[in-house]
């Protein structure tokens, strides 16, 4: 098995699997989190397939901008005033936040090793790299771009779950 | 040896995965009764469709960035759908207070006007 396989049977399930919560769940927190879980395995899998700009742009658009203005519009609407059980006796939040960054550290590591777009590549059909744009991506964002996303999505999901909490 | 999804990924594999995104969020569409849950269901169809595109584009035999430029485009356009449609359903919430569509279709049944 390729790394590239094992990253496309990972994303690819924790994508369905979570899209499938984010429908069944009944408060609007969970479907919220749920759907970022999708958003971002969707950016996993752009990067898989080359397209390391895309994968920036659905990252900070729909994980980082999209899901605080629904955060802020379930505030408003107050469609989950139900009692405060955010934080407590729930463990899907704390296995959905442990994947979330166990998958960044994952990739912030393979990344430093400089290796990680050879190695996804050893598939034998064609994979096009989108070498131009992510060349601007990397002069924006530096050498680490992993760690400051890392560092944005922990204050996305501080900043939902003070909200929820402090209601 | 060649298609088998452990040994090598290929464009159909990508063509699945956004299928199966791409019907639960058509199925979130048609059963959800929050709005804001139908709103995130439209999310899900328009990253199938961006994640199609792309999966075209990566697996071209020559370099076209045709596709990866599409999503982009897509992308902002679907944030800017979101957001209308959040400040829509801020507005039915006032209205009719509450953001259930059923709920709403009744009461617009009651009374006859928006």
């Amino acid at each position: 098995m390729t790394l590239n396989s094992l990253f496309f049977i990972i994303f690819s399930g924790i994508l369905v699997l979570s899209s499938i919560f984010s429908m069944v769940s009944k408060r609007m927190t969970y479907t919220l989190l749920w759907a970022m879980m999708v958003f971002l395995m969707i950016a996993g899998l752009f990067l898989l397939l080359g397209a390391s700009y895309n994968a920036m742009v659905q990252f900070l658009i729909y994980v980082v901008a999209i899901p605080v203005l629904i955060a802020v519009s379930i505030m408003l609407i107050n469609s989950n005033n139900k009692e405060n059980t955010f934080f407590r006796g729930k463990y899907s939040l704390w296995v959905l936040t442990g994947v979330f960054f166990l998958v960044l550290i994952i990739g912030e590591f393979l990344s430093l090793n400089n290796d990680f777009f050879e190695i996804i590549k050893n598939c034998s059909v064609y994979v096009n790299t989108y070498s131009d744009l992510s060349s601007v991506t990397r002069n924006i964002l530096g050498v680490y771009p992993v760690l400051f996303l890392e560092f944005a999505s922990g204050i996305v999901l501080t900043i939902i779950g003070l909200s929820h909490y402090g209601k | 040896m060649g298609n088998n999804i452990f040994y090598c990924v290929t464009s159909y594999n990508y063509q699945i995965v956004s299928l199966i995104l791409f019907f639960i969020g058509l199925l979130g569409v048609i059963l959800s009764r929050n709005l804001i849950k139908v709103l995130i269901s439209l999310e899900f169809i328009m990253n199938a469709v961006n994640l199609l595109f792309i999966s075209f584009a990566s697996y071209k035999s020559e370099p076209s960035y045709l596709g990866y430029t599409l999503v982009i485009f897509t992308t902002g356009i679907s944030a800017l759908v979101l957001a209308v449609g959040i400040y829509f359903a801020y507005l039915l919430n006032k209205k009719f207070g509450t953001i259930d569509v059923v709920k709403i279709y009744d009461k617009y049944k009651e009374t006859g006007k928006c």
